[in-house]
């Protein structure tokens, strides 16, 4: 990757276009345009609005805000992060705005970027999931909603709803029927022991794609205190660590599922997005890698697209789940 | 963004200092700024250790050049003394609020080990505008006292204390400040939390009216205000506790509206 805050894409302004003028990132997926696969992962990108100063949002394919709940939330005490091999463990406990702050203040300015704005949402309970998911369905400038039921981070929260199928299947069912003008994704929790059957039931239940993995559940312990590290005790572990871990459950997800795929997990290259698009992402996203490189994703992308020409791919279609035997 | 490594020198086992190159940063940059650097020098594609550190801008040169200091204390700090002269670093920055410069005051800089940073471009930016600057620079041993070359134009006095006596005075930082029956009209500092909080309870015992902006440490995840792992607990006008991230809301603070108890 290439620490480079100043998009080192000056041979590629604006557009991902070929010598004929096709760009061979683009892929559409729920009937949305996304001009590259590439999409920032929540949690990891603010509210887009950070990152102004770092690069062009108008060369994402979109954005997942971080995770949105229907009050504002004050989240963990520190120590919140915790760098581990190749990871970083995390416990911020869904710090946000809220709902109405959000779609004030940041919406209003992310609205004026040409990328798709990915909202992902959350509540303690299964009514706050449905406030502010009909609440996002009807605000303009919000292309998809995301629904995390699987943050292991806050305790009588998140993890409930994706630590059984049937909870899944429950919370789904009932978002999916307030949430009727917007692609509904459903991330999941890699969390599980058979990440199949959680796939069926989100297809089933209605959703329109599927996001897959939120972190994995971690500790750090301080051996000079003789505690955990972190003031929550356990965090999500994120980066390069988890990705053979994502990659597998994408390729599961590949033949389990038909609604499209979002992979994430570890991406920090664009031959790293190449990985998740062959085990069957349609598109994915990047998390970890914003904080070592603000510029991150729109390099990936770049390289995404470098790999592509090398093989002479001509679209994304032409190699996902080409790994997958 | 690439920043060219000009100098890199060993001060002793515990500290180093590095000249690298960049106009970017230095055009952006001004005292109490700090930037990220990250574990991959030149086009190195490792994984681990992943997270990019903080450093404070120590001082700028000519527009394009950056000094920073580095105390030696864990995995990425241990490997700084092998980059070499002509490497790339990859950085982040400026980033973060910067002090307050005040005009023609009497000035105390408090600085504890690698807090001396920050306060050699804190000192000559003052001194340039009409200041004058004691310095009262403190460390465990005399190997945390950096050379005082390096510190050049920052100050008019200085004070060195050490905490086992073997540089300067011997004990606390905040003794000779206490003691020295100067009227300061500001004081600036930067150094352990411990520290940190020692100095604005000394300061506020002389006089609650002084100005005393800190620059604090967090863990830093991202340093850009993505991450919401740095928090610092404030106080607000009302008394309320407020979080607020140390990377983009500070590191620079009014030393009297941090919650030091609430501090780990
Ligand atoms: C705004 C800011 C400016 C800074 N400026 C300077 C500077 O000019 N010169 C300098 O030498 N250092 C500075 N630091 C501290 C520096 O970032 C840490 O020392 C560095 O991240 C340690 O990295 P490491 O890999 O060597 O240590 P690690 O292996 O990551 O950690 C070693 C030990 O240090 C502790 N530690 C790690 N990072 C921090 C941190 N940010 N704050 C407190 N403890 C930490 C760990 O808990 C551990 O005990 C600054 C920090 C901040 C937040
Ligand atoms: C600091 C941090 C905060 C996160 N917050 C959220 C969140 O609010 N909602 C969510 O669905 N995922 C959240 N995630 C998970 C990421 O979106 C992503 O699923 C995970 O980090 C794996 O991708 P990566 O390895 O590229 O980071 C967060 C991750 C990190 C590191
Ligand atoms: S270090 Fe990430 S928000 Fe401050």
């Amino acid at each position: 990757m290439n620490n480079n805050q100043n998009n080192n894409n000056d041979h590629n302004k604006n557009n991902n276009s070929d010598n004929h003028g096709i760009n061979i990132l683009e892929k559409i997926i729920c009937g949305i345009k996304f001009k590259t696969p590439i999409i920032t992962a929540s949690g990891t990108f603010g509210y887009g609005l950070e990152f102004i100063r770092f690069m062009d949002l108008n060369l994402l394919g979109g954005i997942s805000i971080k995770g949105i709940s229907l009050e504002p939330v004050e989240g963990n005490p520190m120590p919140r992060i915790v760098e581990t091999a190749s990871g970083l463990l995390n416990a911020i406990g869904l710090q946000n705005v809220g709902v109405k702050s959000f779609i004030a203040e940041k919406l209003p300015i992310l609205k004026s970027f040409d990328t798709n704005i990915i909202v992902n949402f959350w509540g303690k309970s299964i009514d706050e999931y449905l406030k502010v998911a009909e609440i996002l369905d009807d605000t303009d400038g919000v292309d998809m909603l995301e629904m995390n039921i699987s943050c292991p981070n806050i305790k009588d929260g998140g993890i409930s709803f994706s630590s059984t199928p049937i909870a899944t299947s429950e919370i789904v069912s009932k978002v999916r029927k307030v949430v009727r003008n917007k692609p509904l994704i459903v991330k999941l929790s890699p969390n599980v022991t058979d990440i199949k059957e959680y796939l069926k039931v989100v297809e089933v239940e209605g959703a329109d794609s599927v996001s897959l993995i939120n972190t994995l559940i971690g500790m750090a312990i301080d051996i000079h205190k003789f505690k955990p590290v972190l003031a929550n005790k356990t965090g999500g572990l994120s980066g390069p660590a988890i990705k053979p871990v994502a990659l597998r459950m994408v390729y599961e997800a590949f033949s389990t599922v038909k609604i499209p795929i979002i992979g994430m997990g570890g991406i920090m290259t664009g031959n790293d997005a190449a990985e998740f698009i062959l085990a069957g992402a349609d598109i994915v996203q990047v998390g970890t890698a914003n904080f070592t490189d603000p510029s991150a994703a729109i390099n990936i992308s770049n390289e995404l697209r470098d790999y592509m020409n090398s093989k002479s791919f001509k679209s994304i279609d032409d190699f996902r789940g080409k790994a997958v035997i | 963004m690439k920043a060219k490594v000009i100098k890199n020198i060993k001060i002793n086992d515990k500290y180093g200092y590095m000249v690298i190159e960049s106009k970017e940063l230095s055009k952006s940059s001004e005292a109490g700024n700090f930037f990220m650097v990250s574990p991959r020098i030149n086009d190195e594609t490792n994984s681990d250790p992943l997270i990019n550190r903080a450093f404070a801008i120590a001082d700028i040169f000519d527009n394009d050049t950056i000094l920073f200091i580095y105390q030696v204390v864990g995995r990425v700090t241990k490997t700084l003394g092998a980059v070499k002269e002509g490497d790339d670093l990859n950085v982040v920055g400026a980033l973060g609020t910067k002090f307050t410069i005040c005009e023609n005051k009497n000035v105390a800089l408090v600085a504890g080990g690698a807090g001396i940073a920050p306060m050699i471009i804190l000192g000559k930016t003052l001194r340039a505008n009409g200041n004058k600057v004691t310095l009262f620079y403190g460390g465990a041993t005399k190997n945390d006292i950096i050379p005082t070359d390096l510190l050049s134009t920052c100050y008019d006095n200085l004070e060195i204390v050490t905490f086992d006596g073997s540089l300067g005075l011997k004990g606390l930082v905040t003794k000779p400040l206490l003691a020295s029956g100067e009227k300061f009209d500001n004081v600036y500092t930067c150094g352990p939390t411990g520290m940190l909080s020692a100095v604005v309870k000394a300061v506020s015992s002389i006089d609650d009216k002084i100005d005393i902006e800190i620059s604090m440490e967090a863990k830093m995840g991202c340093g850009i205000g993505a991450c919401l792992g740095c928090l610092i607990p404030t106080i607000d006008n009302d008394g309320t506790i407020v979080n607020r991230r140390c990377c983009v809301e500070g590191p620079i603070f009014d030393g009297k509206k941090i919650a030091f108890e609430r501090l780990v």
